[in-house]
């Protein structure tokens, strides 16, 4: 097996968004009068390269999937920019993002719900090559390399979706996805609903998938030992920003704002040992609502930093990048000494 | 019987809260019979905290809901020669009304998804109090005050003021904390929580472990942990029972599960959760999907997914007692 090659970050990133924000209304009355915003994602900015994969964690409700849906405009942003190799996303026309979609697509979590029960696997593949023009002369033929090429197998073809496990959906969601043969892939929470055992089997078949045909993924989940096993950089949102972006070991080593530190030591480890002395930081309240978030720093109301002061709950701290490309917007992050 | 399984009917009587003995609850279904707990012993001991870890479909709910007589029958059928037993008290084919009276009182219970156990009709205190009037004869009054004290107990803040809202009012963690102040309304002597953090995020996780951690403790009671969570069963049980396909196929003490897995089931549940100190390996999966409770395979039953099945597995195979608490149902652990 051959190792995912070194990333080049000399060349111009794959995908660039900027000040990317998405709110939704919330509506009241008779005449749905716009009473206040639920600010899902509230200034959001990052890079990614060319067969990178960068992981977006957070809490529900922060924001990740929203993230991921602006981005391939499936949601309308409300404000900021996102470039797709150099080319606006915001400025497409219908004809223009019929196009995007050719070599942007997503994959989401539930595999029952984004596959149309009363559709065949085949009909499905031969479907999302017909939109596209693709396929041609045999359509049928692809959609069966296809499916063997995320490990199924031919005879599937005339099967329905009920007919297959949470494992397979998920390949079968994969295979649709890959039908258009895109270079960028958002991956929303792919194995969340599947059992470890078969986790693992839809992980290494994305990761084998990414090192054959050069991928690119914005690979969005929860788990925070997943997203590390599978990314080169991990960006952690809060409450709509980005709090901390490092590469994968960094963060996870040497974690930098109090979210992220909070967050890491509150993940259950697979190893009884030392449990009782395990350093654990154990936030206290939840998460604040969306459609009212604290000034200044986001977290500040659930900070542990005992640097905390007067700035975080006035003053947003805009993350500032170290030297190594590890960020965090902390006015006071932790770091190692 | 054959197939007496960790502790089972080795362990001294007195020292067993519960013991669970050849349970085997099926399911009649249009497809045939559903073997969804076929086989199951293990013991629960006064104070300490056992995990049931398994994936789906390996029988662990069903588990916990016929200890708890919650299953319907039909179309569940507890079989013949299953045993129950809570403090000596045989719990298979006891009349509903004592099962009430043990329920929510002495043996207590909390769900993975707090939202759709409560009520949403009523206010939080009234549902903590139902239990408090019922088993333990309060008055209106009485009640209120011992919900709000409840609500204190389990880290909700402003007690008298959320003990008059709705469930909609509140966070999942904060549900969950109404949940288990119901539960520890009657200071049962066993909880049994199925999946109770799987809904929550893991900052709240790690609040609610910790809260019932310091619970089982200030109030001497055992907890039955259910979980698909490796991870949580790591942080928080003192024993673990391992479940596959209907049948224990591994006990032991949680050091010894999780530094010396001897079933190959358990090693490759092991093996297939990505590390945070070793990230870039490569996973190891299980191949295929557990099987279908309607046709468990013949012979071992992980036989089909397993990375060293050969000879020998073809044949059924028994739980291997290994030393005290410590099992494994798997013919190469003999040698």
């Amino acid at each position: 097996m051959t190792p995912k090659p070194a990333i080049d970050r000399s060349r111009p990133p794959l995908l660039s968004v900027r000040g990317l924000k998405k709110h939704f209304p919330i509506r009241k009355g008779t005449f749905g009068r716009v009473v206040g915003h639920v600010k899902a994602v509230d200034g959001v900015d990052f890079d990614l390269w060319p067969g990178e994969t960068l992981g977006l964690v957070g809490e529900s409700g922060c924001g990740k999937s929203t993230t991921g849906r602006a981005v391939l405009r499936l949601l309308e942003p409300t404000a900021g920019t996102v470039l797709f190799d150099g080319q606006d996303v915001g400025a497409l026309d219908r004809d223009g993002l019929r196009k995007l979609r050719r070599r942007a697509q997503i994959v989401f979590q539930d595999p029952f719900g984004s596959l149309n029960p009363r559709m065949s696997v085949g009909a499905m593949l031969e479907e999302a090559l017909k939109v596209h023009g693709l396929g041609l002369p045999n359509r049928r033929d692809r959609a069966v390399e296809l499916l063997e090429r995320v490990g199924l197998r031919s005879e599937h073809i005339d099967r329905y979706p009920h007919e297959f496990s949470g494992g397979q959906r998920q390949r079968l969601g994969i295979a649709r996805a890959l039908s258009v043969e895109p270079d960028f892939l958002v991956l929303d929470e792919p194995v969340s609903a599947l059992d470890v055992s078969v986790q693992a089997q839809v992980v290494n078949l994305l990761e084998d998938l990414q090192r054959e045909l050069g991928l690119t993924y914005l690979f969005i989940a929860h788990d925070l030992a997943l997203v590390e096993h599978v990314s080169d950089r991990v960006a952690v949102m809060y409450l709509g920003r980005i709090a901390e972006t490092a590469a994968s070991d960094d963060l996870y080593r040497d974690p930098r704002h109090p979210y992220t530190h909070a967050l890491l030591s509150a993940v259950p480890r697979a190893d009884p040992v030392g449990r009782e002395t395990r350093e654990r930081v154990v936030l206290s309240g939840d998460v604040p609502s969306p459609s009212d978030p604290p000034s200044g720093c986001p977290f500040h109301p659930r900070c542990p930093n005992p640097r905390k002061d007067e700035r975080c709950s006035t003053v947003y701290p805009h993350a500032e990048t170290a030297g190594d490309g590890h960020s965090a917007a902390c006015h006071h992050p932790y770091f190692k000494v | 019987m054959t197939d007496g399984s960790a502790g089972g009917g080795q362990v001294v009587q007195s020292e067993s809260l519960l013991t669970v003995e050849d349970l085997r609850t099926w399911f009649l279904t249009d497809q045939g019979v559903a073997r969804a707990v076929d086989g199951v012993s293990f013991d629960v001991r006064p104070q300490e905290t056992l995990g049931i870890v398994g994936e789906s479909g390996c029988g662990k709910t069903v588990t916990s809901l016929s200890i708890l007589g919650l299953l319907p029958q039909p179309p569940a059928q507890i079989q013949e020669g299953s045993s129950i037993r809570f403090r000596g008290e045989e719990l298979v084919g006891a009349a509903e009304k004592r099962m009430r009276s043990l329920r929510g009182n002495e043996i207590s219970m909390i769900f993975q998804e707090p939202m759709s156990s409560l009520n949403p009709v009523y206010r939080v205190g009234d549902q903590i109090g139902e239990a408090l009037r019922l088993h333990r004869g309060l008055d209106r009054r009485g009640a209120r005050a011992e919900a709000v004290r409840l609500l204190t107990e389990v880290g909700i803040p402003e007690p008298h003021r959320r003990v008059d809202e709705y469930p909609h009012q509140l966070s999942g963690g904060m549900r969950q904390r109404v949940m288990i102040a119901m539960a520890l309304s009657c200071e049962p002597k066993l909880l049994i929580a199925d999946e109770p953090t799987t809904a929550l995020d893991v900052t709240i996780q790690a609040q609610i472990l910790e809260l019932l951690a310091s619970l089982r403790d200030s109030h001497g009671m055992a907890v039955l942990l259910i979980t698909h969570d490796l991870g949580v069963v790591a942080e928080v049980c003192d024993r673990v029972v391992v479940m596959y396909a209907g049948q224990v196929v591994e006990t032991g003490t949680v050091y010894e599960i999780f530094q010396d897995p001897k079933h190959p089931y358990t090693r490759g549940l092991l093996e297939s959760l990505p590390s945070v100190e070793d990230p870039g390996q490569r996973l190891q999966s299980i191949p295929g999907t557990v099987p279908n409770p309607i046709a468990w395979p013949d012979g071992c039953r992980f036989q089909d997914r397993c990375a060293v099945a050969g000879e020998g597995c073809e044949r059924a195979q028994t739980l291997h007692e290994l030393g005290p608490d410590r099992s494994a149902r798997c013919w190469r652990v003999e040698s």
